[in-house]
């Protein structure tokens, strides 16, 4: 009985939760998942062994009552290969009381929240973070036109080099910043193809303590910077630039996370904002022992990327939503939804005299209405990881926002889906982990310039963990575009080999 | 026996959860979807499946995103609204009248009555009066008229039809003079076929034949590389 009324209650809270969410739909937003139960791959790169924190259950009757006593997977999002307490726990390093492997062992039970009263939960910020290094081989021909995307000989990179910081601030509040260093916009390639010609951007300035010699700069990517509220276990409150707790990889980023060399091209066709800036609710609730339901519901200025990450362009605001429950019984099984509706709108301003009076109106450079909904599944069982992500977008264009067609015209509205699924299986040897993956996905910027509808991917590769913290990658890709004259870019099948090397710390 | 309460138990919470999960859906239907494959276009719009955009309809034409009603005597294009055959504006922006001046048939030069345009150029049986000049200067460029100085005397000669029109491919172009689209520049209407007749060029148009594309254009004089075709063309030389 108790436990019946623990999984009504939940579903009480959830429901009150998601109540307002019709009036809300009609100005836009994209509710976000709780990571909690949905976000986060085993195959998170775990601290080291050595430094295992305590067991779960000694941890947890440290806790105050009302707090959670598991590891939230909600704050493993935050730092996924990191699983040190985040509280003041023997005051220790990042490393110092990581746990075993939540990578490994999601179950681990490890406290998420502060331990211990407000003066001592406060910590010193603390600095982690991830970084890769991938070597690139296409498989092409030489008069490709794909190489006006893709590099044309074999290329090593930095792809990533995220550094997060991470305060908490009292026994409920928790600040959390994560910034992507980058050499964009240095050498960027353009991304239209108007007269066939791709030419390359360059962002150099001398440098004056070089004797002014000419000196490539960088830039950085703000991917998420928040302030967080950890009242209840169901009830943790975000209020910044969060990224949107759709399906397991968006959160769930880091290269050391991810099994394959890159994200799915789901993930990077945005068709849900990557990141949102607003407000972003979230918890899990228990609903017995082998059970837990998730929930997230953002409200937020909408699309951020290609729009405005600090101007709201439309008075309509994006609600975004998303449920997962997770089911313990036989590994971990994570099945979540997500959904998001929302306004996006470019705009600029215009002064204009109306008599002698001076006045301003907005004039709509593109915007649309658009739904998108999202399920996934994650089961880890034993060594056997499996995972996917499917994915729905509408987009409708207001009359005012309808931009121009890359064959002339105007845009129509479009329904873009896709999706992928991964399966591995986790051996000893060195942590060596054999996956296949396959994809289906709209690739929105092609589409753009009307060079290539969808992309379809067969990727094969070695995911090898020696130390909990360095990861490599060895994978093959093939893909294609169905669908397109062999004359076009679709037509080309793109096979390539890359090799990663990927990192926390 | 210890199992069965345990899994009816378990069998509960598996039953709670998806009825949480229902509950979501249920919160999330009045999302609905905004996708509608049989209305894909906006106000006075149609979707062209082939080109997979959306054009205006008959009628309209594409003026700052939005497709606007023609006015009479004029036909919708992707780059607004153009005089009907026979009809000629009078200066930029006026309304479409019937040709009596600039444009209007004629078979003689008696027919041109206004002193302006007063030469009736022939075109095989048909003609329409224009004026006389020395440089296309001396021509109304507004409408894209050019100065014919290859013969014995010079006249302001029609673009051919179409010329001009935004295009992304040929098919926006068919049934017009004009009916190549040159889609990696200008994108825009483009008179082809001349490498074999390089006098259908109007005016001071040159004739280019550029191989890469696989067929010859009419191209502006000002559109030569230093004299050379771009593309790395050949230049067909009037045979006058």
């Amino acid at each position: 009985m108790l436990r019946r009324k623990t999984g009504l209650r939940g579903l009480a809270i959830v429901a009150a939760a998601l109540w307002p969410l019709p009036l809300l739909g009609q100005t836009a937003a994209q509710p976000q998942a709780p990571a909690t139960a949905t976000s986060g791959s085993n195959d998170t790169p775990a601290p080291p062994v050595e430094s295992a924190p305590p067991p779960s259950s000694a941890a947890s009757t440290q806790l105050p009552a009302g707090l959670p006593t598991t590891r939230r997977d909600y704050m493993r999002e935050d730092n996924p290969w990191d699983t040190t307490v985040p509280s003041s726990r023997a005051g220790a390093g990042p490393l110092a009381e990581s746990a075993s492997s939540v990578a490994a062992e999601p179950e681990t039970e490890v406290p998420t929240e502060p331990d211990a009263p407000a003066e001592e939960s406060e910590s010193p910020i603390r600095i982690y973070g991830f970084s890769d290094m991938t070597i690139r081989h296409l498989i092409l021909p030489k008069d490709s036109p794909w190489f006006t995307y893709l590099p044309r000989n074999t290329t090593g990179h930095v792809g990533n080099l995220n550094v997060y910081f991470d305060t908490q601030m009292g026994p409920k509040w928790r600040a959390l910043s994560e910034i992507r260093f980058t050499y964009l916009p240095d050498g960027a390639a353009s991304t239209a193809v108007t007269d066939g010609l791709i030419e390359r951007g360059t962002n150099q300035a001398g440098d004056y303590t070089e004797f002014s010699r000419a000196t490539s700069v960088g830039g950085i990517i703000i991917e998420r910077a928040y302030l967080q509220y950890m009242r209840f276990s169901w009830l943790s409150i975000k209020a910044g630039q969060w990224l949107t707790p759709y399906g397991v990889w968006n959160v769930d980023h880091g290269s050391p996370t991810v099994i394959s060399v890159r994200s799915p091209f789901i993930i990077g066709a945005e068709l849900f904002p990557r990141r949102q800036v607003g407000l972003l609710a979230e918890g899990t609730i228990d609903l017995g022992k082998d059970f837990e339901l998730g929930y997230a519901l953002g409200v937020s200025n909408g699309r951020t990327n290609d729009f405005s990450f600090y101007e709201d362009f439309d008075a309509n605001k994006a609600v975004t939503l998303r449920s997962a429950m997770t089911w313990r019984g036989m590994g971990e099984l994570t099945v979540g939804a997500t959904a998001y509706k929302g306004r996006a709108t470019r705009a600029s301003e215009a002064l204009y005299y109306a008599g002698t009076a001076l006045k301003s109106r907005q004039q709509i450079e593109k915007q649309w209405d658009e739904v998108a909904y999202a399920i996934d599944l994650r089961w880890t069982w034993s060594h056997v990881h499996l995972q996917t992500e499917w994915i729905m977008n509408d987009r409708k264009y207001t009359d005012a926002g309808r931009t121009e067609a890359a064959n002339g015209g105007l845009s129509p509205d479009r329904r873009l889906w896709g999706g992928y699924a991964l399966l591995g299986y986790r051996t000893p040897w060195l942590g060596t982990m054999p996956y296949f993956k396959f994809e289906y996905s709209p690739e929105p910027q092609t589409q753009a310039i009307g060079i290539a509808d969808k992309f379809v991917m067969y990727a094969g590769g070695l995911n090898i963990r020696p130390v909990p913290r360095v990861v490599f990658k060895v994978e093959y890709t093939q893909a294609y575009t169905p669908g397109q004259g062999s004359s076009l870019f679709a037509g080309q099948t793109i096979r390539g080999i890359d090799l990663q090397a990927a990192w926390a710390f | 026996m210890k199992t069965r309460p345990n899994r009816r138990a378990g069998t509960r919470k598996l039953l709670g959860g998806v009825w949480a999960l229902l509950g979501v859906v249920a919160a999330v239907t009045p999302y609905g979807c905004l996708y509608d494959e049989t209305d894909r276009c906006g106000t006075s719009q149609t979707y062209d499946a082939e080109l997979e955009r959306c054009v205006c309809e008959s009628g309209f034409g594409l003026v700052d995103r939005t497709c606007v009603p023609c006015r009479e005597h004029e036909v919708g294009t992707l780059s607004g609204c153009d005089c009907a055959e026979g009809f000629a504006r009078p200066s930029e922006g006026a309304a479409c009248q019937k040709a009596e001046t600039l444009g209007k048939a004629c078979a003689s030069d008696t027919e041109c009555k206004d002193p302006k345009y007063s030469v009736c150029h022939l075109e095989g049986a048909a003609g329409y009066c224009t004026s006389a000049c020395e440089t296309s200067e001396d021509c109304d460029r507004t409408l894209n008229y050019a100065c014919d100085y290859f013969g014995a005397v010079g006249v302001c000669e029609r673009p051919p039809t179409g010329e001009g029109h935004a295009c992304a491919t040929s098919a926006d172009c068919a049934g017009f003079e004009a009916d190549y689209c040159e889609a990696f520049r200008e994108k825009k209407c483009l008179r082809q076929g001349c490498k074999q007749n390089p006098s259908i060029c109007h005016g001071d148009w040159v004739c280019c034949d550029i191989s890469v594309l696989g067929t010859s254009l009419c191209i502006p004089p000002d559109a030569l590389e230093s004299g050379a075709c771009p593309g790395g063309g050949t230049l067909i030389p009037r045979g006058e």
